[in-house]
């Protein structure tokens, strides 16, 4: 049996320790992920840690346990046991396919098995796509984090996260701030968030949107801003109350099991207690960036 | 009457709203938020209950007549019955 390799894999400081057959070229995951490697001298004190094994399977594998949750997306949540069980399936140009992954998690979501069928000449692991990201955002919820549907950028070592739903203008934003001098765009399309000792804190992860951009970068965070289109630009600060629906339906959240349910819940209100949320109603122009800038 | 599992009532940015979890999620549109009367009935809807029961324990931890709490907690039921949240 052939040595498998170590892939350790840090993202917003949660440290994903990847074993697998292949190596991270074989499963095509060194453009996505490799600016994401944790090195050699970097896998300490990490705040969260999963043991993923990657395996691979002959034929499509199949779900197992009873289907609790079903968002209608390209994935389907089992419960097995004590276990969590996701089915994963691209469609192919509308298409659908046989299952392409098979992700098992156990109750904590911190030791887990990615099953893959591997197919045909240009095949990736879907650790690119929503594999990783559902072992992330739910793996990432016991150290206090919470993934956004949002763009980060950090501005002079402030971190603003704009958080939207789709075609809200969370790209556009991005895309004006970074002419600035100073500014580095993180991410387009998901940012990670958590209050650590230090403070609130935004991270890049490896899943960009659109534009993808999706730089391993981290910053204090600053502000949560809602973005809605407006003719006028306007900014009001929202308070805990009325930002946490909001927040809510624009956060990925583990809608499949009670107990993970309250731990992003927990989450959400130390960020609320900790981060101020504004509405930002604005035009995709410039001069969005000074009235940001004039409440941070 | 009893309140269907798939939901939890959570504080959240100090409302309280009741968070729908599976199947549910595809079945609500939004999210509702609980005054301290609804946050009353559904926790006591945990348990199998009559109307009753409910007006009983909304006029006594509330501090108002049987006729009051029996229109508010009506109002309430009326509206749990109409989005689905209560087992029949």
């Amino acid at each position: 049996m052939a040595t498998p390799h170590n892939i350790p894999i840090r993202i917003a400081n949660l440290l994903i320790e990847l074993t697998s057959p292949l190596s991270a070229v074989e499963l095509g995951i060194e453009g996505r992920l490799g600016p994401f490697r944790a090195e050699e001298g970097a896998l300490e004190n990490p705040l969260s840690r999963v043991a993923l094994r990657w395996e691979d399977s002959k034929n499509p594998p199949a779900p197992q346990g009873e289907l609790i949750y079903d968002p209608g997306s390209i994935w389907k949540m089992y419960r097995a046991g004590s276990d969590f069980c996701a089915t994963l399936a691209y469609e192919n140009q509308g298409q659908s396919v046989p299952v392409q992954g098979l992700l098992r998690a156990n109750r904590a979501w911190d030791d887990a098995i990615l099953t893959e069928h591997r197919s045909g000449l240009g095949w990736q692991s879907l650790l690119n796509l929503g594999a990783g990201e559902l072992i992330f955002r739910t793996a990432i919820l016991s150290s206090g984090g919470l993934v956004l549907h949002s763009s980060g950028l950090d501005d002079n070592g402030k971190g603003i996260v704009f958080i939207g739903h789709s075609g809200a203008g969370k790209s556009t934003q991005v895309g004006l701030w970074s002419h600035e001098p100073g500014v580095v765009a993180m991410n387009d399309d998901r940012i990670a968030v958590r209050v650590e000792a230090g403070g609130p804190v935004c991270y890049g992860t490896p899943w960009g949107g659109t534009a993808e951009i999706a730089r391993n970068h981290a910053a204090p965070l600053a502000a949560l801003i809602v973005l809605e289109q407006a003719s006028e630009n306007a900014i009001q600060p929202l308070a805990p109350a009325a930002a946490a629906p909001l927040l809510m339906a624009r956060a990925f959240l583990p809608y499949w099991d009670a107990a993970l349910m309250q731990r992003a819940m927990a989450n959400l209100n130390t960020i609320l207690a900790r981060v101020p949320v504004y509405r930002l109603r604005c035009r995709p122009e410039g001069a969005v960036i000074s009235l940001v800038r004039s409440i941070l | 009457m009893k309140r269907k599992a798939d939901f939890m009532m959570q504080q959240v940015g100090g409302e309280r709203l009741l968070v729908p979890l599976g199947a549910q999620v595809m079945n609500l549109n939004g999210l509702l938020t609980l005054n301290e009367t609804g946050a009353c009935v559904w926790e006591r809807l945990a348990e199998e209950r009559s109307m009753d029961d409910l007006v009983a324990a909304v006029a006594e931890r509330f501090a108002v007549s049987d006729a009051t709490a029996r229109a508010d907690v009506q109002t309430f039921v009326g509206e749990m019955t109409r989005l689905g949240l209560l087992e029949r």
